[in-house]
């Protein structure tokens, strides 16, 4: 148990390596995504300087989901096809998460089961936003992506103490949440992410997701966001896409699902494009 | 010494059913009757279900 965790997360941080800064490369690629000046070729290029994104695109888009008759072999060709919203999204995912699993350790968090939770909060969000129309854009997927950012921080650099709630949420039935805030100090998950996504500077959109998907109701500026992630996060937990570290099933919050304007038959609605885009999209990240 | 192995036992479909069943039931249990809750757990039972059928029907 630690005592003191902002303290216990300061005194990580110099020891941390690569990790408070998002590598270069995706930095770099990222630059080139905002721009609205920028070509298929910038972008290319920013992602050339990068073995392992390179490698990732021209797989994506050879894969048997676009079809395509002859095999893609440049950037712009791969980049022109998937468009910038897929790049980017390709870009988080292997530049951070290959980036934050070099740390990983067993036994800790199951890394793939993991991400394939977070990715699919991200796929429920943007269906959420789609289908209630609330929401539009490339941020609510990426939101979703890192919403639990935080565990992960936990996983690498407090490692025992971890291991220690998750070990506590298995044996007790409790959720990790509480089992994290017991071996904590009352700090938990998103009290880590949200640090995290302070030392990163990450946009205040994805740091609200990070710091108030359990409790919307504390977000100010990004609240209907904030709403998406957490029944995002809910649902992907209820249906058992990957593993968030816990069984139990978190309760939605109900001003969230009021401002969402949900309702049971949407919900429905909700899960059959979400199954149909999870085994469409998702092996793809 | 080597033998053949016994294939594994596959769970008649009845069996299976009723555990993912109960399994949603205990992953829900802390939430009472709460009616959203309820929603949730009503699809996940069907999502876990048709996942089931399709595993089976491959």
């Amino acid at each position: 148990m630690i005592s003191k965790p902002r303290e216990a997360f300061e005194k990580i941080l110099p020891r941390m390596g690569d990790l408070p800064s998002i590598p270069s490369s995706v930095s770099r690629v990222m630059e080139v995504l905002d721009n609205p000046r920028s070509s298929s070729n910038d972008l290319a290029d920013a992602l050339a300087m990068d073995q392992s994104l390179t490698t990732r695109i021209l797989k994506t888009v050879n894969s048997a989901f676009y079809g395509f008759p002859r095999r893609i072999e440049t950037l712009s060709q791969a980049v022109t096809i998937l468009g910038y919203r897929a790049v980017r999204e390709l870009v988080t995912v292997t530049g951070l998460f290959q980036e934050l699993d070099k740390q990983a350790s067993e036994p800790g968090l199951n890394r793939p089961e993991f991400w394939r939770h977070a990715a699919g909060c991200g796929l429920a969000a943007r269906v959420i936003a789609e289908r209630t129309g609330t929401g539009r854009g490339q941020g609510i997927f990426l939101a979703g992506l890192l919403h639990d950012i935080g565990k992960v921080f936990l996983d690498a650099f407090l490692h025992d103490e971890y291991l220690e709630a998750l070990e506590l949420a298995g044996q007790k039935q409790t959720s990790l949440f509480e089992a994290e805030m017991r071996v904590l100090d009352g700090a938990n998950h998103t009290d880590f992410g949200y640090w995290l996504a302070e030392e990163w500077n990450l946009p205040p959109s994805l740091t609200a997701a990070i710091a108030f998907h359990h409790d919307p109701t504390l977000s100010q500026d990004h609240y209907t966001l904030v709403c998406m992630v957490h029944v995002g996060n809910v649902l992907t937990r209820a249906l058992e896409v990957g593993f968030g570290g816990d069984d139990l099933v978190p309760a939605v919050n109900r001003q969230a699902w009021s401002s969402l304007h949900l309702t049971p038959s949407l919900l429905e609605s909700i899960v059959t494009d979400f199954d149909q885009r999870l085994s469409e999209d998702l092996p793809l990240l | 010494m080597s033998g053949r192995k016994t294939p594994p036992r596959t769970k008649s479909p009845g069996v299976e059913q009723a555990r993912i069943l109960a399994r949603v039931e205990k992953r829900f249990a802390v939430h009472g009757d709460d009616d959203i809750m309820a929603a949730i757990k009503q699809v996940t039972q069907r999502y876990l279900l048709s996942k089931l059928k399709e595993r089976r029907d491959k």
